[in-house]
């Protein structure tokens, strides 16, 4: 069978006095969209930014392999190295836009940093690209110069999508990319994950509250509580016939069907 | 709730697509400090180009054990052994990812709703589980719009989302889905329950079409004309009426 592209094994974090992430291990592969669910507080988002690197653990290890098949243990990394692959090979889509774009410069003007951090020479082309990927996220084409602190949220978080997408990372990290968005704005973010991940092998970290978006698009589903994964597994099957308790009540706490 | 038997037609000499021994289900409610007991001691088996369906009274277990052969129900206890392409699985052991490898090649379970996703057209619903096999994008379009056509979906709907579809559209575009695939294994919850009479029988000839193609077959079947055209043979659970 395939490698996995990322293997997590042991993550912990004390943070003040909570214990914020305890004892997490999971593997990722190409193409797949794993979901990390839970309420506020659970720990799913400190579990995303130690995966990225942008919290140290206090033990464990997360291990990518690269496109050219090289393991790095992500949190013992130089930090120049670790920068470089989330401008490359991975990225993080921050739930609050203003953390991953300049809100000053131009959406192009993001959008093509990125590409030319990642090694692309010419501006022209990356002004093309940055072009291209506004229309792929359906934001206007006559935006492309305007700056994202004009932009409304759903737009912002579009835009930040873009930006991470144009250098066709093999994996990217999402924290609640559809939180706070109209329903329209939501579906479309949901479709351009999955349209890549189906298209290009894309694998992502999706981290959510949302049942019905986990549903839609992953494929694998960890339930978090209080810094544990209490309950992994098919997303369908864990929220079709979830067996921890407190997913169980979880799914019975959405209205309708999750 | 406990096995029964099942009785008709015995299969042809082809190999065994699922061996079910000894299953159990039992949904522990952590939150009303209960249990619920949904399968016990279910064997049977089924072979390749040969389906049987499955009745029981209402409450019997028919779509908890349907959705225990697709893997969406953890089994509590036993096996079920399904024939995929590298092997045996048995799906009360085997790793998520063996699950999601045997759904797109092998198992194709069709339930009574269609689960619509935003933006995504009834042809790309149709088309998805072939692409994903690794099918040519194009030519699994082709196939899915014959699909819905042959399932009297006019072309004019093939690039909507099913959104708007009337109970009997979404359940023929479900059907499509789950068919256009070859999948050799069907596992079919009332396929045919909210269609008209004409669209039934289009049913009816697509699924003995993948029969006829070596496809295993297992259904809920209320209809005892769609029942007695498809089945080879009925598995109960309970006991079967009259005894």
């Amino acid at each position: 069978m395939e490698q996995p592209i990322l293997r997590v094994r042991g993550l912990a974090k004390r943070l003040g006095d909570v214990q914020a992430c305890l004892d997490v291990s999971f593997d990722l592969y190409p193409a797949e969209i794993l979901a990390v669910v839970g309420e506020s507080g659970s720990g799913k988002t400190t579990l995303l930014k130690l995966v990225a690197g942008m919290l140290a653990p206090d033990s464990g290890e997360v291990l990518y392999t690269d496109a050219e098949g090289r393991v790095h243990d992500i949190p013992r990394i130089p930090e120049s190295l670790r920068r470089r692959l989330l401008r490359t090979e991975l990225g993080f889509v921050w739930q609050d836009p203003a953390d991953g774009l300049r809100m000053k410069i131009s959406a192009g003007g993001n959008i093509a940093e990125r590409l030319l951090a990642g090694g692309l020479r010419s501006f022209a082309r990356a002004r093309q690209a940055a072009a291209d990927w506004l229309a792929r996220v359906e934001l206007p084409a006559g935006r492309l110069d305007a700056p994202p602190e004009e932009y409304s949220g759903g737009m912002r978080a579009r835009l930040q999508l873009a930006k991470n997408l144009a250098t066709r990372p093999r994996a990217v990290f999402l924290d609640e990319p559809t939180a706070g968005l109209d329903v329209s704005v939501q579906a479309r973010i949901l479709d351009l994950v999955r349209g890549l991940s189906a298209e290009f092998g894309l694998a992502a970290i999706l981290v959510t509250h949302d049942l019905m978006a986990a549903r839609l698009l992953s494929q694998r589903i960890i339930v978090m509580k209080d810094g544990r994964a209490v309950e992994s597994g098919l997303t369908d099957q864990v929220l079709d016939d979830p067996s921890a308790p407190y997913t169980q009540l979880l799914v019975s706490s959405v209205l309708g069907e999750a | 709730m406990s096995a029964g038997g099942r009785e008709g037609r015995r299969g042809s000499a082809r190999g065994i697509a699922i061996a079910v021994r000894d299953l159990r289900k039992t949904f522990v409610l952590h939150n009303l400090g209960t249990e619920l007991e949904a399968l016990r001691d279910v064997s049977l088996e089924v072979r390749f180009g040969e389906c049987l369906a499955v009745d029981g009274a209402s409450g019997a277990g028919k779509s908890t054990l349907l959705r225990c052969l697709y893997g969406n129900y953890l089994a509590s206890g036993g096996e079920i052994v399904v024939r995929g392409e590298r092997g045996e699985v048995d799906l009360a052991t085997a790793s998520p990812r063996e699950i999601l490898e045997l759904r797109v090649r092998t198992l194709s379970h069709v339930s009574q709703f269609l689960r619509v996703i935003p933006r995504v057209s009834a042809l790309d619903i149709v088309a998805a589980p072939m692409i994903e096999q690794g099918q040519d994008p194009g030519a699994a379009r082709g196939r899915a719009g014959e699909f819905l056509a042959r399932l009297n979906i006019p072309e004019r709907l093939h690039a909507l989302p099913p959104m708007t579809f009337s109970g009997g559209e979404r359940q023929r575009v479900n059907i499509a889905r789950g068919l256009a695939r070859r999948a050799r294994i069907l596992l079919l919850d009332e396929p045919t329950a909210s269609l008209d009479r004409h669209n039934r029988q289009v049913a009816v000839d697509l699924i003995n079409a993948a029969k006829a193609e070596g496809a295993a077959v297992v259904g809920i079947f209320h209809d005892s004309e769609v029942r007695d055209a498809l089945a080879d043979a009925v598995f109960w659970l309970g006991a079967p009426p009259g005894r």
